[in-house]
């Protein structure tokens, strides 16, 4: 089991290096890198939502990423301080109505890229999203 | 790399940007926008993106997309993405996207696409 776990203040400057830390672990946990590159991308399309809708940007919040590869699954857990959604409440931006819109296609594209993607309510307080994604030698 | 863009006009009112680099949030994105934006306003709205150089797009910049489509349909223009890459080809399908952005595989076939009114 490998594992690693990251705070970060609710900056976009400080999503570079947590994204390039989850690429670097991901091809740890034997992902190629073309996976690597996509699991990067949801993750920080998840990190953003965190900072973004979560903590709203405010730096006294802090976004909690923790990662963990048991040579099987490779888990990205990220938590906010923030009041939580509900996935059947973020409009479908494929729609023909929302081509248009924006915003909107983070979470789509995570989705997309991971096996697994749920929400939780955090404790005490906040948002826990978990993604997670079989690792190739697992019969992907 | 950083997200850079230059534009030129490549054959008579049809202008190109040429994109390069990283393509996200806070990343330059708002005076690329506002670039696209002049041009409509001049009525140079036949425009295509090269998408050869970029390397990585998040949902902020698909976003930027959109809207410079929007802008640009809104005025009678037409956008093209020219050369777009394996990897963005499927960040843009996963959103959805692939056939509401006018994608084409070189810049000729995009100029071609502008020429015929597309």
């Amino acid at each position: 089991m490998q594992a690693l776990t990251n705070i970060i203040d609710s900056r976009v400057e400080c999503v570079d290096d947590a994204e390039a830390a989850i690429r670097q672990f991901a091809g740890e946990a034997g992902f190629e890198e073309s996976d690597q590159y996509f699991i990067g991308l949801a993750a920080r399309e998840i990190i953003i939502n965190a900072m973004k809708h979560g903590n709203r940007f405010d730096r006294n919040k802090k976004v909690g990423i923790s990662l963990k590869s048991d040579g099987v699954t490779f888990a990205i857990e990220v938590n906010d301080e923030g009041d939580g959604f509900k996935l059947g409440d973020v409009p479908n931006p494929k729609l023909a109505e929302n081509l248009e819109r924006r915003s909107g296609r983070g979470l789509t594209m995570a989705l997309a890229i991971m096996d697994e993607f749920a929400v939780q309510k955090g404790h005490p307080t906040g948002t826990r999203v978990l993604l997670a994604k079989r690792l190739p030698a697992s019969g992907k | 790399m950083p997200f850079e863009f230059v534009q030129s006009e490549l054959d008579p009112g049809i202008f190109i940007l040429s994109l390069s680099g990283t393509m996200t949030m806070g990343n330059q994105l708002s005076h690329f926008e506002r670039t696209v934006e002049e041009l409509v306003k001049k009525q140079q709205n036949k425009i295509i993106f090269d998408m050869s150089q970029i390397t990585y797009l998040d949902s902020s910049s698909i976003g930027i997309l959109v809207g410079c489509n929007s802008i640009i349909g809104g005025s009678g223009g037409s956008l093209r993405l020219a050369c777009v890459t394996d990897r963005v080809g499927k960040i843009l399908k996963m959103t959805g996207l692939d056939g509401f952005l006018p994608c084409d595989p070189s810049r000729e076939a995009a100029v071609q696409a502008l020429t015929a009114g597309h």
